[in-house]
């Protein structure tokens, strides 16, 4: 998980460009959070960690687990 | 609240699951509208056609080819010229259009000897012009044509052209929607890879899904022309068709419009492993978020957050004044489908605005799920909407500004509202800084112009 | 004017079993048309002795404008024959060609007052809306279904039916009857017979298989015209006086494709 790496500053890996692209998204989004959220900047790295694994849990929960879109349902899409 | 049956729409209660209200504490997990289904007989759909979303969003844009659309003159007609796309070329796309002129006796003995006159008298014509997209439309569909063996026969005959065909006659899907899928794929498939581009950067994108609406491409161009940043194809602002065939030479793929050109840039992703970043290409903050999501993929931070100074000294004090006019102004949102979440933030967010009501044509429910989530409580969502919901809905909520298209437009200013074209602008580009600019200007000036007032009085008196 | 539309599944013999007829009544005094709507263009050939004529959709194309005396000729008995032709095979659309040359000759004048008849001669299946423009928009009102006691015949036939029940209902159009054209299929009479009331209609004639009509044709001619005091030729008559005279006209009942195979078990096996 990029975003926790860059959260908790350890070094991401950007040799693929995938991983560039993980990073790129991360780093704005850490970029805002930090900036809406200041109280993050209070937390420590194991605190990070799990709350970034709650969120991601949460966004999967919405966008793919329990998403009403019928369209992920379709193979062929 | 769970989705809502309108008032109008008592008597087609199928109606009821497209359109949704959203309240506190819900999200998409719970209510989601039905989209990207048949339209309900009765409802006065403002949808157009699988063949227009082909030809008009996205072919019709390339400023080097020739469109032949192989069917009944309306076809070509109707699609022509009613968007406004430049190009730095003077316009070809826009000045002609070709139709084969399909007629009864060309349906019954087959219109293939008709096709391929008007591709030969087309290319003889213009001598200059060695590209083509041919369309087939419902009827000649329907008869079995095959413009492919056609396409075939005319590029081993004049060697130095090259065609491309796109079948998705009207009737092929539910919406314009099945058209933009349908060239997406084929073009990706017929023509992706036949081309080298010069590549003249160490950072190379392809711009996908901009249609250089009133010369948004060249804006964003200029930004990334700025950071060193070569384009290798806009998907299809101001293109040309050979460098939309040299799309898999990028690094990376800028998409804005997902719901007309995301599927190129999941083939891309697919077969050439150029990975797809999704951005906005609207609103101040989005922009900034734009460019520093592409400096960080290719170490050019630097670069872009010099643009981003330069462009904000510039534009941000006009941009300012307009922030303190139009807070609290009530505004509809109701175009095609993804400017639904472009928009809604960037105008509650930067400008203060309140976006009380969206409506999209041919969005999906991924559409649905991205402008729900980003949309506030309150905010009626409406796929596939109908005259008549737009109207209870203006009655409901009263907004100041609508941004639509000319049909939804025209409808409204009888009402007196003003609206502001969400499709082809008013006076763009709405893209970038200076775009926000723009689209902030039209709002405000369209609110606030006493001509929907005059025009709400009688003149005669009495 | 009585119209007259006349299917059957492709090779039953719906052309030969036309031509007699209309060559039956035109003894009978009748005034009347065939149209032939099948590409093939094959439909008149008897009645004109063999001499081929342009049909409305060559001419439309060849000319790019058709004029009457071009397609419409008169044949034995004074019938007048026209073929609406139609694309070569794998292109274009036939159907449509026979809406757009039924709408040809109505705007020229074909369908005059004086006839007492007119007959349109359609290609096997209705395989689409085009086939099926005999019987639409109030044209023909009577059809007739040219059947044989073989299984794939009388499955044609029930298609058929389904066809004509849709627009019976829109439009008024009625199955006059059943028309077996022998095959010389065991006990045959009985079977198309049971078929046709199952179906809620009549086996209107009975036309026996006879080397007659192969010789006749050889020549060029219709039975009535080659051998008019054959049995063969009593048979075509015997059609004509039904079709003039009869009274039965129905919506039919089509069979569910069971109930067709137990209606063909019950008649057409032989022990």
């Amino acid at each position: 998980m990029m975003m926790a790496d860059i959260m908790t500053g350890e070094t991401s890996h950007l040799e693929t460009s995938a991983n560039k692209y993980f990073y790129a998204d991360a780093k704005i989004v850490t970029a805002e959070l930090k900036a809406c959220l200041p109280w993050l900047n209070d937390m420590n790295k194991e605190e990070l960690k799990e709350l970034l694994n709650g969120v991601k849990e949460r966004l999967l929960d919405i966008t793919v687990k329990n998403s009403l879109n019928g369209e992920l349902r379709v193979k062929n899409y | 609240m769970p989705t809502v049956l309108f008032d109008c729409d008592t008597a087609i209660p199928e109606r009821k699951r497209h359109c949704y209200i959203k309240e506190m504490g819900e999200d998409t997990t719970q209510y989601l509208p039905s989209s990207d289904i048949s339209t309900i007989p009765g409802t006065l759909s403002e949808r157009g056609c699988a063949y227009c979303g082909a030809k008009l969003v996205i072919g019709g844009v390339l400023k080097d080819t020739i469109q032949m659309i192989h069917g009944p003159v309306g076809c070509a007609y109707d699609t022509w010229h009613t968007k406004r796309y430049p190009s730095d070329n003077g316009n070809f796309q826009l000045k002609y259009v070709w139709s084969t002129n399909l007629k009864e006796k060309d349906v019954v003995f087959g219109g293939e000897r008709r096709l391929k006159a008007s591709i030969l008298e087309a290319f003889a014509e213009m001598p200059n012009i060695k590209r083509m997209i041919i369309y087939t439309t419902c009827a000649t569909a329907l008869i079995g044509d095959d413009p492919k063996k056609i396409a075939a026969e005319v590029q081993k005959e004049l060697k130095d052209i090259d065609i491309f065909v796109v079948e998705c006659p009207g009737f092929a899907g539910v919406s314009q929607s099945k058209g933009h899928h349908e060239f997406n794929i084929s073009w990706m498939r017929d023509k992706v890879g036949t081309w080298e581009p010069k590549i003249t950067s160490p950072y190379t994108i392809n711009f996908i899904g901009d249609y250089n609406i009133q010369e948004d491409s060249y804006v964003c161009e200029k930004y990334f022309h700025k950071m060193g940043i070569q384009i290798i194809a806009h998907f299809t602002g101001n293109t040309t068709y050979d460098s939309l065939r040299g799309m898999h030479r990028a690094k990376l793929n800028l998409v804005n419009c997902a719901r007309s050109a995301g599927y190129i840039a999941n083939e891309l992703k697919k077969s050439y492993g150029i990975p797809r970043m999704d951005i906005d290409s609207w609103g101040f903050e989005y922009c900034k978020i734009m460019l520093r999501k592409l400096g960080a993929f290719f170490s050019l931070e630097d670069k872009a957050e010099e643009v981003i100074a330069e462009e904000v000294e510039k534009w941000k004090p006009k941009y300012d004044w307009y922030k303190t006019r139009l807070p609290g102004k009530k505004v509809a949102i109701w175009t095609g489908g993804p400017r639904l979440w472009h928009w809604t933030r960037a105008l509650e967010d930067e400008l203060g605005m309140k976006v009380v009501a969206m409506s999209s044509k041919f969005g999906h429910q991924e559409d649905f799920e991205k402008a729900i989530a980003r949309g506030t409580t309150g905010t009626i969502y409406i796929d596939d909407g109908n005259e008549l919901e737009f109207f209870e809905v203006i009655e409901k909520v009263n907004p100041d500004l609508i941004l639509t298209g000319p049909r939804v437009g025209d409808l409204v200013k009888k009402l007196h509202i003003p609206y502001v074209n969400g499709h082809a602008y008013h006076n763009g580009p709405y893209m970038g800084f200076e775009g926000a600019v723009n689209m902030a200007r039209d709002m405000y000036n369209a609110i606030n112009s006493p001509l929907m007032k005059l025009a709400k009085e009688d003149l005669r008196g009495g | 004017m009585r119209q007259v539309a006349i299917y059957g599944k492709g090779g039953i013999g719906k052309s030969t079993t036309t031509q007699n007829l209309t060559a039956a009544l035109s003894t009978m005094g009748k005034k009347i048309m065939q149209i032939g709507c099948d590409p093939k263009a094959d439909s008149v050939k008897f009645l004109m002795n063999g001499k081929k004529q342009p049909s409305v959709l060559d001419t439309l194309r060849k000319e790019g404008d058709v004029q009457l005396e071009d397609v419409l000729k008169v044949g034995f008995g004074g019938i007048k024959c026209v073929e609406s032709g139609g694309p070569e095979p794998g292109v274009g659309c036939a159907g449509r060609g026979i809406i757009t040359s039924i709408g040809l000759l109505e705007n020229l004048g074909a369908y005059t007052s004086d006839l007492d008849y007119v007959f349109y001669d359609v290609l096997g299946d209705v395989v689409c809306g085009g086939f099926a423009m005999p019987i639409r928009e109030g044209k023909a009102q009577e059809i007739y279904i040219v059947a044989s006691g073989e299984m794939m015949a009388l499955y044609a036939a029930n298609n058929i039916c389904k066809g004509i029940q849709k627009f019976a209902e829109a439009g008024g159009t009625r199955l006059g009857g059943i028309i077996c054209n022998s095959r010389n299929v065991d006990r045959e009479k009985e079977l198309v017979g049971a078929f046709a009331k199952k179906i809620g209609s009549q086996m209107i004639q009975f036309i026996p298989r006879d080397n007659v009509v192969h010789q006749s044709e050889i020549h060029k001619q219709t039975v009535i015209q080659y051998a008019p005091d054959s049995d063969q030729a009593k048979a075509y008559l015997g059609l004509a006086k039904a079709v003039d005279e009869n009274q039965m006209f129905v919506i039919p009942k089509p069979m569910e494709y069971e109930e067709l195979e137990q209606v063909m078990m019950e008649w057409g096996v032989v022990e």
